[in-house]
């Protein structure tokens, strides 16, 4: 119960927004900052000294159906709360700088703050009706945020195009709930997961691994996390580290013993797979500089669905937590730089950090982090994931990802390195404000110190630790050492600019998830035109029933006609009319 | 202790309220206002003290504390403190404090009443105070406030005709089932007391064809006032009509349960379709509570256990919505803003304002998750579950048309227009969020109000 404190802060911070009045909107930001710090509080408590428990509030009852909400204080749900809770503030403070516009914060704030509290109330959900409830929340406050700018057309596009698609995973949860509602009068995660495989089970959980692949973007849902980069950077970060597409993954992690009896983890993985394979390829011939690690989620995403695929809880887990910071980081990197260079976007034009060394050496911490150099945090993510290869094609695949990771992300840092060598750019570096630095900092040292969760997760989790052996680690450091020295050769000397043709213009256009669409839309256009006669039934209808409704109250209308004498009338009337009724009844 | 503090407190908290009438010597003074109000969280806070005790007795013959009173009394408090709330700019807040003490004194009285007498001395009371507050505040208020008197004059000489007819059967006149003591007269007498008492109630709480009056007298008055006719009186007719039909002719719940099957649906219809015509926001407003009594009627022809919660949970949230909607509309009246038309920009003009009105709108138009789609839900489903489907279809008909005239409000509200903005007070700002937060808190946690309601009925009923 004690659980869902946690959610105040944020929600009174978003009425607190919607309510301010126009002259003191400066408020905004520093209540939706005290309020995100006042979550890591309560985060924190509840991370330590919460015991595992779980509560159930029941809603409402309809026809004997009791719907309630569950909440948990489980280990797992405790280490995603405290993930969000660790971002939350740093976004808001980056937010601070971020915003030019002043005029646009209490707005930015007030979805932020309620995106912020789904996904809260999402870590600590226990059954489908609360995780629902979180889903959805999700769904429309990232749709708000993704479309912030809406007078680009490109914004309120992509945003259009997200939430399309998530709302095909929305149905599908949706429908699932109804059917495990309808099959064991609960839809208590905890006892779901034990039941025994039956084709009810087996729908539902085909209908939930969908709803996964929508909220984590996942092939052929994957097109919209990328276009997503149109909404402001605080949101691709926060997005993009700790919540929305990292729900999904999170649910498959929390129902992966239920999966695997099922026999969906193959699903997930070959998914997965392709996913990651689509991220690495595109990030690698990506030339817009937020794009290339919106790939790069996208292959995190793809991986961490893999080692689900695997059945392999640690390395789901560890590349889930490391991959919070370490993208977050770069997200926050990304866009310095892009203010840093007037908002221009293309790597092979801007230079790398506008002349703040602290946005340069961030963002090089987290290049090596994500890349999987040894003493950071990304580190343990690539590793837990190729220790868990369970054959040599898998291992294969697992080491060419690394590869186009490590080749991708030195490239990303390497281009625009090489532009401010050669003074491409002349323009002067704008200033940039410390409540966007300070953010950066903060994460590059979180990037460095997760190394030490390797020793604190498995235990706090309860889950059997993985070892690395020697050959793991030297084959890494191998690996990126290849891709890094393979960027270093042909961006940071300079002897190629850009990668075209080939493998590389069929993955980056994207032509085939493309005609899926174009052939599902044409299908549901097929269907929707002979809806469109009944359309014409239900039109005529409604406009008769429209028609003789007004003309009822017209003529009523003249029963009220002011004369007193008249309404005492009435009464009288109406009285002896009783009276004959009753007569009658009697 | 907490015995004697409800045993002394509420007789002490009504006599309180009549001596507030004293307030009248100070015609312009505000103070004793304040005090009003602080009676009345005293009242609110014995209620709660009295439901949880769980008390049942009768004092003096004549006030009935139980679960159910002391729930209501707890309730009313709340209200008629929005509606205080909402005439604190009075131009003569003494003399309103007057009329107001004694309607509040009224309204505890209705509830907690054990005898027949003292309900129809209390709704009489009620009835007098409201007329006069009507009258208050200009010329063009005569023309309402006769009419509201003569109506209820006209009400209440038929609820004494009907006091009068059980006088054969049953010579206490207390609010428990009737003892059949004599059988010198036939059955036929006390169903004429029941038909006249269906008619003296049904004036008072707006039933259709008792009702013509209402929407000249919302209209005319001022908003605070029509607040309270809508928000306060009605509802107390209500609990009137729940203590006479349900206590009083207990054993004829059945036989009645037609004749208020047929004034439900006549009432919808009339309130809904008439509603939909109007442009006067406020005389919308005023058949839309017609219609909504139409609903709670729905609950008290089923006449379930069930019905009767969901009757009760459909009063409060309609007490809470129609207060609120009229304290905006009385806020936006006073800057001459009536009409639809007027309302054009409004979500420009005053943002916070615009969506509270929105909101309440779509509350009482049934709109999930707020609580006048609990309410509604409650209702409908309750007469489908003791088979009167017929009268639910027509209820969910009569929402679906309701929701026309509430989005014509909404629509032009959205209309973008650029004039000034508006700044209310900060009593109806007080007011909106309260009745706001209210309608968005029950309606998505609706489980502990219907558990506190179904206690309480199951005391009495």
């Amino acid at each position: 119960m004690f659980e869902l404190i946690v959610l105040a802060p944020t929600l009174i911070a978003a009425l607190f927004c919607i309510v301010v009045v126009d002259k003191k909107v400066r408020l905004t930001g520093y209540v939706s900052i005290l309020a995100s710090l006042l979550t890591f509080a309560i985060a924190v408590y509840l991370f330590f000294y919460m015991p595992s428990s779980s509560t159930n509030i029941s809603w409402f009852s309809v026809a004997g159906h009791l719907f309630s909400i569950s909440i948990t204080s489980d280990h797992i749900n405790m280490m995603l709360l405290m993930l969000v809770a660790f971002i939350s503030p740093l976004i808001m403070i980056y937010s601070m700088g971020f915003f030019d516009d002043i005029k646009e914060h209490r707005r930015f704030y007030a979805e932020m703050n309620l995106f912020a509290a789904s996904m809260l109330f999402f870590a600590i959900s226990a059954n489908f009706i609360a995780l629902i409830i979180a889903w959805e929340g999700l769904g429309i406050t990232s749709y708000l945020l993704i479309g912030f700018w809406y007078h680009k057309k490109d914004a309120a596009t992509a945003a259009r195009e997200s939430i399309s698609i998530i709302i095909i995973g929305d149905v599908a949860m949706l429908a699932a709930l109804i059917m495990l509602l309808n099959a064991y009068g609960t839809t208590s995660f905890a006892y779901i997961s034990a039941q025994p495989a039956g084709y009810q089970i087996y729908l539902a959980f085909a209908l939930v691994v969908l709803a996964i692949f929508t909220k984590s973007a996942q092939f052929p849902f994957s097109g919209w996390l990328p276009k997503a980069m149109e909404g402001p950077t605080p949101v691709s970060a926060f997005l993009h580290s700790s919540t929305m597409v990292k729900a999904g993954v999170f649910l498959a992690i929390i129902f992966m013993p239920l999966l695997f009896r099922l026999g969906l983890l193959p699903l997930v993985f070959v998914i997965g797979a392709v996913t990651a394979a689509i991220g690495v390829l595109n990030a690698m011939s990506g030339s817009h500089i937020k794009r290339i690690l919106a790939y790069s989620t996208l292959e995190d995403l793809g991986l961490m669905l893999v080692a689900v695929g695997l059945n392999s809880v640690i390395a789901a887990v560890l590349l889930f937590i490391t991959q919070t910071f370490y993208k977050a980081l770069l997200f926050l990197d990304a866009g310095s730089i892009m203010k840093a260079n007037n908002e221009e976007s293309n790597i092979f034009k801007l230079r790398e950090s506008g002349g703040n060394k602290l946005v340069f050496w961030t963002a090089v911490i987290g290049v090596l982090s994500i890349a999987g150099v040894f003493p950071l945090s990304g580190f343990l993510g690539k590793m837990g994931l190729e220790v868990s290869a369970t054959n040599i094609y898998t291992y294969i695949f697992l080491v060419l990802v690394e590869l186009g990771t490590s080749f991708y992300i030195f490239r990303w840092i390497f281009i625009p390195m090489r532009n401010s060598e050669r003074g491409k750019i002349a323009e002067s570096p704008s200033n940039m404000p410390a409540s966007m630095v300070v953010p950066q900092v903060v994460l590059a040292f979180a990037v460095v110190a997760a190394t030490a969760l390797y020793f604190f997760v498995p235990g706090y989790l309860g889950i059997s630790n993985v070892s690395f052996g020697y050959i793991a680690p030297v084959v890494e450091t191998v690996l990126v050492i290849t891709g890094g020295g393979t960027a270093y050769y042909l961006y940071k000397k300079g002897h190629k600019v850009r990668i075209n043709g080939g493998l590389f213009t069929v993955v980056h256009s994207i032509d085939l998830i493309n005609a899926f669409y174009i052939l599902l839309s044409k299908f549901v256009l097929l269907v929707s035109k002979v809806a469109e006669l009944f359309d014409y039934l239900i039109y005529i209808i409604f406009a008769l029933f429209g028609f003789v409704t007004v003309f009822l109250g017209r003529k009523m209308r003249n029963i009220v006609s002011g004369n007193l004498n008249l309404y005492t009338a009435w009464i009288v009337i109406g009285m002896v009319i009783l009276i004959i009724a009753m007569v009658f009844v009697l | 202790m907490i015995h004697s503090i409800v045993e002394y407190g509420i007789p002490l908290i009504i006599l309180a309220m009549v001596t507030g009438g004293f307030a009248f010597l100070r015609r312009r003074d505000r103070g004793p206002m304040a005090l009003t109000g602080l009676f009345l969280i005293i009242a609110f806070g014995i209620g709660l003290l009295a439901f949880h005790s769980g008390y049942d007795f009768v004092e003096f013959g004549i006030l009935r504390i139980d679960g159910f009173s002391s729930m209501l009394l707890s309730f009313f408090a709340i209200a008629l403190l929005l509606v205080l709330m909402l005439a604190k700019d009075e131009e003569e807040p003494g003399l309103f404090n007057m009329l107001f003490c004694l309607a509040a004194s009224g309204v505890f009285f209705v509830v907690l009443s054990y005898s027949l007498l003292s309900l129809m001395m209390a709704i009489e009371l009620i009835s007098a105070a409201t007329a006069l507050m009507v009258l208050n505040g200009g010329k063009k208020r005569i023309e309402p406030a006769v009419k509201l008197f003569v109506i209820s004059t006209v009400a209440i000489s038929v609820f004494v005709f009907a006091v009068v007819m059980i006088m054969p059967y049953d010579l206490s006149f207390a609010i428990a089932p009737l003892q059949m003591n004599t059988g010198l007269v036939g059955s036929s007498l006390i169903m004429l007391a029941a038909v006249l008492f269906v008619v003296a109630l049904a004036v008072e709480a707006g039933l259709f064809p008792f009702n013509i009056w209402m929407a000249d007298v919302y209209q005319g008055a001022q908003g605070h006032v029509t607040a309270l006719l809508s928000g306060v009186n009605k509802k107390v007719a209500f609990i009137a009509i729940l203590y006479v039909f349900f206590v009083v002719f207990a054993g004829y719940t059945k036989v009645l349960s037609p004749l208020f099957e047929l004034i439900a649906i006549l009432t919808m219809f009339f309130g809904n379709l008439v509603a939909m015509v109007q442009k006067d926001v406020k005389r919308m407003l005023a058949y839309s509570s017609i219609s909504q009594a139409g609903y709670i009627l729905i609950g008290i022809a089923v006449g379930t256990t069930l019905g009767l919660d969901a009757s009760l949970f459909q009063i409060i949230a309609h007490t809470f919505m129609t207060i609120g909607a009229f304290g905006i509309v009385m806020w936006l009246g006073s800057r001459g803003i009536n009409t639809v038309d007027d309302y054009k920009g409004l979500f420009q003009r005053n943002g916070f304002m615009g969506v509270a009105f929105a909101i309440l709108l779509l509350s009482m138009a049934g709109v999930p998750p707020l609580m006048g789609f609990v309410g509604k839900f409650l209702l409908f489903s309750s007469a489908i579950g003791s088979g009167l489907v017929a009268l639910a279809v027509i209820g969910i008909i009569n929402s679906f048309i309701s929701i026309y005239y509430y989005g014509k409000v909404i629509v032009s509200m959205a209309d973008r227009t650029e004039k000034g903005s508006l700044h209310p007070s900060i009593g109806v700002i007080a007011v909106t969020l309260i009745c706001l937060l209210v309608v968005l808190v029950v309606g998505l946690y609706p489980q502990p109000l219907i558990s506190i309601l179904s206690k309480s009925v199951l005391s009495v009923f």
